[in-house]
């Protein structure tokens, strides 16, 4: 059928039913082009809703205005055509604005769920690109419970009387949050494995605060879904790290913690990767590692120590850079300054020793064991510098010294080096100077 | 195939629950084995008796936007049955067709004699062929 003479023969019903078949295929070409899984069943064709839906979206809605998306500024008619003709890229931008906050809500729904089963299939086929499409469900989701109209009305549709009109209406609402423990199962599933798919949910876990943005929801909403995210993933986390402090607890149970820590905390330092530099691991080795270092510690058996804790130096550092901007986590200060200490007293020299030292006592200037450690490699320094001094002293190495012992007396006055150091420094103070 | 009922069987969450019974009635009676058969029932059973998970399985089903599609056009009218108390002895019989009336004389095909086709006659008027002589020799 020729063009415009065809169409102008054709009645509503005709165009109507030719612009379905048009959108199965488009449908058909932008499943195969996002899912990237030959095998992989389609969407429901009641999915073929959203390629009409998207095409009838304004220019505004479509995210024309942003810059650097010139696909999204050519018309949505274009976009189809190309995409019949095999060319998906257009179109499939129109799924990814900048924001959705002005897109139908049935529209949304819509998005919520070709997006998701998009995340699904890539899951299997290529889990570390899963993350954005999930990142696009769950937005759609939160601008679907924003708009909250839309969800309500399902809901009064769907189960009419059965369900008291709030309580349907509140079931409904839960939708994104669902989303949420629905990803949070899968992390949590592919935790114990550490599988792609698994970190590919930590990551959409983590990253909520984008999907909020993009669903431009607001505070309330915002919050509830982040900290819902938060504690799915630190129970995906958790699940992961169970099997590990399991074992530790065993190996303690037969007196092995000391010589086995090592071997089983190190499946720590794999997880962490997994889990994409996850704080929760962190906190969990520095929890485990710290009475065993102790143990070994007082053993001054500083190989095993050195080799007990060199591998989980990185960790350390991550949480220390966490605790540094982030006040709020003050309460891993103290540990984690204690792992500084413990490597503070493996380094090779005592300006090494004093550098990381300082490092503790900056994390945590309460650090009991941190001032008295930092203390001592000062009155080390000072009364190694006044050893050295000539008969005739230089005031600048005297000043040095002098406010060494000083500082070392104020971060712990009952150091038993600060005696004989200060000793040292009155018998240098009697000397010439220059 | 979906895991979701209301896509597995092809049914619009917002038509209500009659609209899901009969669907899946039809479907049961559709069944191939006991199995399908069963499967179609647990999945009536999530759907009308537990409206939560009915409205559950309602947000996690793509919802039908699509333009209804209309009637079927009208078809072309059919020509009228034939009364045979209207027909008369003329309108049975098979004519000759126009074109040989409009054909020129001189290529017109030489009317044919009824007695060349008697099995008798005809043979007669035909000469044998010299072959055929041989033949008889």
């Amino acid at each position: 059928m020729s063009g415009a003479s065809g169409a102008a023969s054709l009645r509503a019903e005709d165009l109507a039913l030719l612009e379905r078949l048009e959108d199965d295929e488009i449908l058909a070409r932008l499943w195969a082009w996002h899912a990237r899984a030959p095998g992989r069943p389609p969407p429901h064709r009641r999915a073929a809703g959203m390629i009409a839906l998207l095409r009838a979206l304004p220019a505004a809605a479509r995210g024309a205005g942003a810059p650097a998306s010139n696909e999204r500024a050519r018309g949505a008619g274009d976009a189809a055509a190309r995409a019949r003709a095999g060319d998906v890229g257009a179109f499939a931008a129109l799924l990814e604005p900048p924001s959705v906050a002005g897109w139908p809500p049935a529209l949304l729904h819509h998005a919520a769920l070709y997006c998701g089963e998009v995340a699904d299939a890539l899951d299997e086929s290529a889990p570390d690109a899963s993350a954005p499409p999930r990142i696009r469900s769950l937005a759609a989701w939160l601008a679907l419970a924003q708009e909250e109209r839309y969800l309500a009305g399902l809901a009064r549709a769907v189960v009419g009387d059965a369900i008291a009109g709030d309580e349907s209406a509140r079931l409904a609402g839960e939708a994104p949050l669902q989303a949420i423990d629905a990803l949070g199962a899968r992390a949590a599933l592919g935790a114990r494995a550490q599988s792609a798919a698994g970190r590919a949910a930590l990551r959409a876990l983590s990253r909520v605060r984008d999907a909020c943005a993009i669903a431009g929801c607001g505070e309330a909403l915002r919050a509830r879904a982040i900290a819902r995210a938060d504690a799915r993933r630190a129970e995906a986390v958790e699940a992961a790290l169970a099997p590990i402090g399991e074992a530790l607890d065993e190996a303690s149970a037969r007196g092995e913690a000391t010589a086995r820590a090592g071997e089983i905390l190190g499946r720590a330092v794999p997880l962490w990767h997994w889990a994409e530099y996850d704080e929760a691991v962190e906190r969990f080795v520095v929890d485990r590692i710290i009475p065993i270092a102790w143990e070994i510690y007082r053993e001054h058996a500083w190989a095993r120590l050195r080799a007990l804790i060199a591998p989980f130096e990185p960790l350390v550092e991550s949480l220390a850079a966490r605790i540094r901007e982030d006040p709020e986590k003050i309460a891993y200060a103290g540990p984690c300054a204690q792992m500084l200490v413990f490597r503070s007293e493996l380094e090779s020299t005592l300006v090494r020793q004093i550098a990381v030292g300082e490092r503790a006592i900056a994390l945590c200037p309460t650090h009991r064991n941190g001032r008295l450690v930092m203390a001592s490699y000062l009155c080390d320094s000072a009364t190694r510098a006044l050893q050295q001094m000539p008969i005739i002293v230089r005031r600048k190495d005297l000043a040095h010294a002098e406010a060494q012992i000083a500082r070392a007396e104020q971060l712990y006055p009952a150091s038993p080096k600060l005696a004989p150091a200060k000793r040292l420094l009155d018998d240098a103070r009697r000397r010439p100077a220059l | 195939m979906s895991d979701n009922p209301f896509e597995r069987y092809d049914i619009d969450p917002r038509e209500g629950v009659r609209a899901i019974t009969e669907r899946l009635r039809e479907l049961a009676e559709d069944a191939k084995d006991d199995d399908e058969r069963r499967s179609i029932r647990a999945a009536w059973e999530e759907l009308t008796m537990h409206p939560a998970r009915r409205l559950k399985a309602a947000l996690f089903a793509h919802p039908e936007t699509r333009a209804p599609l209309g009637a079927a056009p009208p078809r072309a009218a059919r020509p009228r049955a034939i009364d045979p108390g209207d027909l008369s002895w003329r309108e049975l019989v098979v004519l000759p067709p126009v074109e040989g009336a409009l054909t020129p004389r001189a290529s017109a095909p030489r009317p044919r004699n009824p007695l060349d086709d008697d099995p008798i006659f005809g043979s007669q008027a035909q000469p044998a062929t010299k072959e055929t002589r041989t033949d008889v020799r």
